[in-house]
């Protein structure tokens, strides 16, 4: 059986039951840093409600340089992930060359192409971040907007080819409306012209990896030393 | 004079695709014809939108306290059910009013699929 998660949720019940019961194994829910401290409570509480695995991260957006290095030191020990939204291209570059961040969000975003070159995808694999694909912006746009889009991602698709850097696809629910089955991610991954068995490694493999760094970054003492839990 | 049926040979496959749909306010059927027409062309074209076919045979309202729900079912011609289903995947509202289609399944009868979720 395949393991599904689904990053970039909102916190929300009936967003998270209908997760449940479309067999998704996982979702991290991610809060504005502004909201992170004042709504941490409320994610504790839906976790011991919920049959799913939750994680919760943090959303860096709109920030310059400084105020990301910031944030991302004093969320890092508190949040189980961090996600900083792509911007230009000195932000990017800020991005990739943080080895604390993990996801990078839609780095296309203000740019005319998908924001990634061939230096920062080098970056992105040495500093073992992800980039995250939000359908929900996909699906919202039209027309040429939806075209543009399709053909940034397209560029993201292929450095990744080349690069191997990890991307991953999050439905970027805000509400019941937003939900989609794992079944239909990847059929709508079909609209960026990738191969269903692609689309699954980002919904499944892709995400699996991150959580499993996390949780090695949890056990660790200092860079390179990490506690072996025995559970003999 | 009406023209005789054609034989079951000749005659153009179909598929026929359940769903549920989600939505804040009342759809009439026209209302979804026009949308899903609208969604295919956008995203195939008027070319690959003549092959495919698509129509709408029914939808039926379902009692849902927090939201409005239909039950549907939709023919496409064989061979282009995965088309379809991208497009029911890819709407996310209409006339500005959140709405959502959960694909339930593909048949090749009517019949098996009102068996199986009461559509008719």
């Amino acid at each position: 059986m395949t393991i599904f998660y689904d990053f970039n949720v909102t916190l929300d019940n009936e967003v998270i039951n209908l997760l449940s019961e479309f067999d998704y194994s996982g979702a991290c829910i991610f809060f504005d840093v502004k909201d992170y401290d004042n709504r941490i409570n409320q994610f504790h509480t839906l976790c011991e409600n919920t049959s799913l695995n939750l994680y919760n991260g943090v959303r860096i957006s709109n920030m310059n340089a400084s105020q990301i290095h910031a944030n991302v030191q004093k969320y890092r020990s508190k949040a189980d992930f961090i996600m900083v939204d792509g911007g230009d291209a000195s932000i990017n570059r800020v991005i990739c060359e943080n080895p604390s961040i993990d996801i990078i969000n839609e780095p296309y975003n203000n740019n005319k192409n998908s924001g990634i070159n061939h230096i920062l995808a080098k970056l992105l694999v040495e500093n073992n971040i992800t980039v995250n694909i939000d359908l929900h912006n996909v699906l919202n746009t039209s027309g040429y907007y939806r075209v543009r889009l399709f053909n940034q991602i397209n560029q993201l698709f292929k450095l990744e080819d080349k690069y191997n850097f990890r991307i991953i696809i999050s439905s970027g629910s805000k509400s019941f409306y937003d939900v989609r089955s794992p079944d239909e991610i990847i059929r709508l991954s079909q609209l960026l012209s990738i191969d269903p068995d692609r689309a699954k490694k980002y919904i499944s493999t892709n995400p699996s990896r991150l959580i499993e760094n996390t949780h090695k970054r949890k056990d660790s003492v200092v860079d390179g030393v990490r506690i072996i839990k025995d559970n003999l | 004079m009406k023209l005789k049926i054609l034989p079951p040979t000749i005659r153009e496959k179909k598929r026929y695709i359940a769903f549920d749909l989600f939505t804040t306010k009342n759809i009439k059927k026209n209302e979804l014809i026009n949308l899903l027409g609208s969604t295919l062309i956008n995203l195939y074209g008027q070319i690959e939108s003549g092959h495919i076919n698509l129509w709408v045979i029914n939808i039926k309202p379902v009692t849902n306290n927090t939201r409005v729900q239909y039950k549907g079912l939709i023919k496409c011609q064989r061979g282009y059910e995965e088309e379809v289903l991208l497009c029911l995947s890819s709407i996310t509202h209409h006339k500005s009013n959140p709405l959502v289609i959960h694909t339930l399944s593909t048949s090749g009868t009517i019949k098996s699929l009102d068996d199986k979720y009461n559509l008719l």
